[in-house]
Formats: C-alpha cells, sequence, structure tokens
C-alpha cells in the first residue's frame, strides 16, 4: 500500500518534469497558440455593411459579401488573415503583419461594379456575367481582360452585332471608363478594359476586384487598430515574463505555507496550466489580452481551491483526527465550497459567451475552460495525490500541514 | 481550538461606515470626476508615436492647432519625452497623413508604432450588451445561491459585490485612468472574483450552521466561521495579487492599467466578503428571526 502510493506519487512527477521540458524546451507549447493582433501585431479593421440601392443587408447578401472578402483577403497574399462575421452586419478582419494597412482596407472595402450600356444607356452586361479578369499588357498600355460567362457571352455577343461601328461605353463603379467603338462582332465573349491604369498592380487590383465579384452591400469602415509588429513583440514577451514571474512566486508560496502538499498544489498547477493550454490550443482559440485576464481569474480559482482543501485538511488535522481521515474529511469539506464557487463563475462566463461581443466573448471563453479544468484538477490531480501522500506514511502530516 | 480570534462581528458599525464612506466617495468621484474614456467609447483617432528625439507637447499642440485639431489630447508614455500618444476627434485617412508629414516636419522624425481609427459604436455596444450580460448573470446567481444557500445569502453577496464594483470603479475615476475596452474585462472580472470569494466564506456559515446547537449565538457562530476562513482568504488573495503585480511591473502598457483595475477589486473584494458581506446576512437574519420571535411571545 504505502509503497504503491510512494511509487506512483514519484512516477507523477517524474511524468510531469518531462512533460513540462517537452513543452517548454522540445516543442514549446507557446509557439503553437494563435495570438490576437493585439499581441503580435497587425491590423484589423471592422466593416459595417449598409444596404445599397435594391439590395437590402440580408443573410444572403453578408453570405456572398463575406465571400466575396474571402477571396479578396486572400488575394492580399497575407498570412493567416481571419475574416469573420460579427452580428447581423458586421464583418471583421485581421491581417496580420501588413505593410501598408490603410491601403489594403480600402482596397478590400471597394465595390467594383461593371457595366457596359448600349448607347441609349441601357446596360447589357455587367459584372455578375463574367468568368474572369486578368491584368495584362496591350499596345502599351495596362489593361484588364475580360472573359464573359456563358451567358455574358451570349449578350456580349448580341450586343456588339446589334452596335456594330457604334459605341459600347464601359462603366465601373457608374464612372465612365472608357466607350470603344465595336469594331467587329465578338463570338467568343472576350473584352478588353484600357482604363489608363498607371500601373500594372493598379490594373491588378482592378481585375482582382472584377473578378472576386462586386459587393452586394456598401462596406463602411467602422473601426480599424494598427499595432505595429515590434510593439505586439514586445508585449507578448512582456506578458510572458509576467506570467512565468507569477507562476514561480505562487509555486515557491504555495511550498513555503503547505510544504510538500504546497508541492502536491504546484504540481495540479501544472497539470491545470497544461490542459487549459491544451484546450485553448485544441479549438483554436485566438490569446489575446481580454483571453488572458480571463485565464488570470481562472488560475487564481485553481490555487484557491487548493488552498480551501489545504486549509480544510489542516483544521482537521489541528483538531485532533488522523491523517487519512483528516484528509478524507477535510477534502469533502471544501470540494463543496469549491465547487458552488465555480459552478457560479461558470454560469456567468456562459452567460457573457453568448450575450457578450468581440473581446468579451474570448474572456468569456478562457475563463469558462479554465473554470471547468480548475474543478477537474482540484477534484482529480490534488484531492488523489493528496491521498497517496497520507497513504505513503510520509505521515508526519501533521507537520506537513501545520508546519 | 483556534490559535488567533479576531471580533469581526462585533465592530460591524465601523466597518459599515467605513465602507459607506468609500462608496459615497466613489460615487462622487464617478459622476463629479467621471470617467476619463478613451477612444474605444469616444470614437476618434489614436497615433502611437516614436520620436527619435525627446519633444515637447507644445511643439506638437502647435501642429495639431494649425490643423484644426483643438479637441485634441498629448501624452507621454513611458518615462521619457519621446514616446507620445496623440488622440484627436475621427479624422479621415488624408487628414492623418497630412498631420503625420507635418509632425515629421516640424517637430521631428518618427516611427508609428500604432494607429487606431474607432467609431464608438462598438465600445458603447460591448459595454451595453456586457451590462445586459452582466444583469442576467446577476440573476442565476441569485437564483444559484439561492438553491444551494439561501436567499439572504444571495442578496448579501451581490450587495458586497456591488460595493466593491462601485468603489474601484470610482478609484479609476478618480485617478483618471483612460479606459478602454480593457477596462470591462477587468470589472467582469473584478465581479467574478468577488461573487466566488463571498460563497467561499458563505460555505462555511452554511456549514457550522447545519452543526449548529440551539442556544448558540448567531453572532459568535458566524466570526467564528470568519476566523476559520480567514488564512485561507489571506492566502489566496496573496496569490492572486502576486499575478497581478507581475502583471503591473513587468506586462505591456496595454495590460498595466486592468492589472491596476483588477487589484483594487481583488483587495476590496477580499474585505468585504469578510467585513461587509457576512455582517450584512447576520444582521438581516437576526432581524427576520427576531421578527418571528416577537410577534407570537406580543400575541
Amino acid at each position: 500500500m504505502r509503497r504503491k502510493s510512494k511509487i506512483k506519487f514519484f512516477a507523477l512527477v517524474a511524468v510531469l518534469i518531462a512533460a513540462l521540458f517537452y513543452f517548454l524546451q522540445v516543442n514549446p507549447v507557446a509557439s503553437h497558440l494563435r495570438y490576437g493582433l493585439d499581441l503580435k501585431g497587425g491590423v484589423t479593421a471592422t466593416y459595417q455593411a449598409e444596404p445599397s440601392p435594391g439590395q437590402p443587408v440580408n443573410s444572403q447578401t453578408m453570405a456572398r459579401a463575406m465571400e466575396i472578402m474571402n477571396f479578396r483577403v486572400n488575394s492580399l497574399g497575407v498570412s493567416e488573415p481571419v475574416i469573420e462575421q460579427v452580428g447581423s452586419n458586421r464583418i471583421t478582419i485581421d491581417l496580420p503583419g501588413v505593410k501598408d494597412p490603410e491601403q489594403a482596407l480600402q482596397f478590400l472595402g471597394q465595390t467594383a461594379v461593371l457595366e457596359i450600356k448600349n448607347p441609349a444607356g441601357k446596360v447589357v452586361v455587367t459584372g455578375a456575367d463574367l468568368s474572369s479578369a486578368t491584368a495584362g499588357e496591350a499596345n502599351g498600355q495596362y489593361v484588364v481582360n475580360l472573359t464573359f460567362n456563358h451567358k455574358g457571352t451570349a449578350l456580349f455577343a448580341a450586343a456588339t452585332k446589334k452596335y456594330l461601328g457604334k459605341e459600347l461605353p464601359i462603366y465601373l463603379n457608374g464612372k465612365l471608363v472608357e466607350a470603344p467603338v465595336v469594331q467587329s462582332v465578338i463570338p467568343n465573349g472576350q473584352a478588353q478594359m484600357s482604363g489608363n491604369f498607371p500601373t500594372l498592380k493598379k490594373a491588378q487590383q482592378v481585375a482582382l476586384l472584377l473578378q472576386s465579384g462586386a459587393l452586394p452591400v456598401n462596406l463602411k469602415v467602422l473601426d480599424v487598430r494598427t499595432v505595429s509588429a515590434t510593439l505586439g513583440h514586445a508585449s507578448v514577451e512582456a506578458s510572458k515574463m509576467a506570467a512565468i514571474i507569477a507562476i514561480l512566486l505562487i509555486g515557491v508560496v504555495m511550498i513555503f505555507w503547505y510544504r510538500l502538499a504546497g508541492f502536491v498544489a504546484d504540481m495540479a498547477l501544472l497539470i491545470y496550466l497544461l490542459l487549459v493550454v491544451g484546450a485553448l490550443w485544441s479549438i483554436h482559440a485566438v490569446i489575446t489580452v481580454p483571453g488572458i485576464a480571463g485565464l488570470i481569474l481562472s488560475v487564481g480559482m485553481a490555487v484557491d481551491a487548493n488552498v480551501i482543501i489545504f486549509s480544510r485538511i489542516r483544521e482537521e488535522i489541528i483538531n485532533g483526527k488522523k491523517p487519512g481521515a483528516a484528509v478524507a474529511a477535510g477534502f469533502r469539506h471544501a470540494i463543496r465550497a469549491i465547487l458552488d464557487s465555480h459552478v457560479t463563475t461558470f454560469v456567468s462566463s456562459l452567460i457573457l459567451f453568448f450575450l457578450g461581443t468581440g473581446e468579451v466573448k474570448g474572456f468569456a471563453l478562457t475563463l469558462m475552460i479554465g473554470t471547468a479544468v480548475s474543478l477537474l484538477t482540484a477534484v482529480s490531480v490534488t484531492g488523489v495525490v493528496i491521498r497517496w501522500v497520507a497513504d505513503a506514511g510520509w505521515a508526519k502530516v501533521r507537520t506537513i500541514f501545520v508546519g | 481550538m483556534m490559535r488567533y480570534h479576531f471580533e469581526f462581528v462585533r465592530h460591524w458599525k465601523t466597518w459599515f461606515v467605513l465602507s459607506g464612506l468609500l462608496v459615497i466617495l466613489a460615487l462622487g468621484a464617478f459622476f463629479i470626476r467621471g470617467l476619463n474614456y478613451g477612444i474605444d467609447f469616444t470614437g476618434g483617432t489614436q497615433m502611437n508615436l516614436q520620436f527619435l528625439r525627446p519633444v515637447t507637447v507644445t511643439q506638437i499642440d502647435h501642429v495639431l492647432d494649425a490643423d484644426h485639431l483643438n479637441g485634441s489630447t498629448v501624452v507621454f508614455l513611458g518615462k521619457g519625452h519621446d514616446n507620445v500618444l496623440i488622440t484627436t476627434p475621427t479624422i479621415s485617412e488624408h487628414e492623418r497623413d497630412a498631420l503625420l508629414s507635418q509632425l515629421s516636419r516640424k517637430v521631428g522624425a518618427f516611427k508609428e508604432i500604432s494607429t487606431s481609427r474607432v467609431s464608438s459604436i462598438i465600445g458603447k455596444q460591448t459595454e451595453q450588451r456586457a451590462l445586459i450580460a452582466v444583469v442576467l448573470a446577476v440573476i442565476a446567481i441569485i437564483l444559484y445561491i439561492t438553491i444551494r444557500f439561501e436567499w439572504r445569502f444571495a442578496l448579501s453577496g451581490i450587495l458586497a459585490m456591488l460595493h466593491d464594483v462601485i468603489i474601484t470603479v470610482g478609484l479609476i475615476a478618480l485617478i483618471h485612468i483612460q479606459i478602454t475596452e480593457y477596462f470591462i474585462m477587468a470589472v467582469l472580472t473584478i465581479f467574478g472574483y468577488s461573487i466566488t470569494d463571498k460563497i467561499i466564506v458563505f460555505d462555511r456559515i452554511r456549514e457550522n450552521l447545519a452543526v449548529r446547537k440551539k442556544n448558540d449565538p448567531l453572532d459568535d457562530l458566524v466570526n467564528k466561521s470568519l476566523n476559520q476562513v480567514l488564512v485561507r482568504s489571506i492566502n489566496t488573495s496573496t496569490t492572486v495579487i502576486i499575478a497581478l503585480l507581475a502583471l503591473l511591473i513587468f506586462a505591456g502598457s496595454s495590460i498595466r492599467d486592468f492589472a491596476l483595475t483588477m487589484l483594487f477589486g481583488v483587495i476590496f473584494g477580499t474585505y468585504s466578503s469578510i467585513f461587509i458581506a457576512s455582517p450584512i446576512w447576520l444582521l438581516w437574519t437576526k432581524r427576520e428571526k427576531g421578527k418571528g420571535k416577537s410577534r407570537p411571545a406580543s400575541a
């Protein structure tokens, strides 16, 4: 019995040391987490959709707008962008490490309505009838080559036939780009737009905008936050430093207060941290400053759970119970208080998660995970290991707890 | 067998007067001085510039005045006079570029560290939604504590929690830290910590009530419970305060104000669990019981 408990205890210590070494040195867990822009730098923008003539803001137009934004963001070539619909009419875009954020955002929010009209000013073909748009060079000018889809090809062929020798003006966002004269019937659905683009890049942008399609709604920039990568990096480093110092100090203080039991608590806290970070990693949570706040609160609760357990055991011993009985009774009494406090926090964070917006959600999520894991480790790790300790006949438990 | 014994309950009037004064002071600070709302709530443009050489506020003010941006503020970050936070009313991208080029010409070369162009809608909405969520959470907490304990515990806990939040917000108004969306998180965290702390203390009273002998005075029982839970309260708060101090000293500026706000909250939360929440419950319970007894006696 005694021997077994001792072996289990040392086995757990060994496993933990190995895990600590692995997750800090061999395969640093911190580098697998996704960090919010407030920590790593970049630009985050929120657009608000506003109805454009004939196009209300509803779930359909928002879905289309999201699709288009996805296409455009991906064409920027930024690593790990985040595009999210927030509420019923907002889109948030995170672009890490963009050099010229304002320009990027302007590009993303542009509408690109292409219209080819007949001489009477009636629309014959629109950007919706395109199958592709690419930039190129022709006659020493930068141009956008347009390829129509099946329907567009038919419409364009008919139009070029009907208005042969006349002008078919091209409009972009309601502005006249050019008014070429139809030289011949075009049956293959190919057209060229030479809108006096100053650079190839400009032509490429217009091509991309046309390719992605016209936004069905107007997107107004509500909010832009830019954090330089160096500031982001510095704040991650500073937070890491603060976290390490805090954890070490708490670990030392716990051992100082509760001796061997404090060491058990430190083991429980270590397992707790590994589980919480693992949970955050597995659900691809984005770590932000508010998320760290939620984490601190839950670490506080996890430490508290251990303190409550040991304080109770200590009392039971002072009241004259035998080690085994004291551990059992102390744990039983403590766990009720821990359960009530954790459930309350969990319920509040659940409500915050469902009703809160943006950053409040991130805060609530980490708090929720942290609270659940804290309860779990208090029952399974602290509860079990402290029994091993009592059982292992380090049964001067009195000195362990009472000092 | 107790190694120490403090008379928490007997001096309840002292604690109530102290807390009452603090609450009045906090409300005064909140309504008279007001919170220093940052652009998350007011909307505007905020630029953090790192000048290569120290600069003066007057230099920057000159440029801002020339651009008719009179409502702007200029604050130095950190110790030196080279890292500047400029907050202006909402300006367009074009106006911002013009301002930046003038600054580099007239004040000196700088590196742009961050820029936020914010509409007040989001911050205000976050605040409103958080408020609604908190009201619902409070109702849920009251229900839960009522089921697990009794309703007087629930209301005493919530009252004491309000006391903690009011005093903290008042202190922040008093020292006039500019508040951002993070402030909302800090207040939510205090809310969570405070309620948790009160439940632990109430749990002890509940437990002692269960084994109470008929003629044991309630005052002694509560006082004994508070003494029993004292070490745990101090130890737990100490560990949380260690974490917050580490953040306050080492972490970046955005987290620093957050940590300070929480520090106030944790200190008052711990204090009120022992000195305010439990005495409220005690007085309340005694009054109700007293009524219940006196009526049949007088009849």
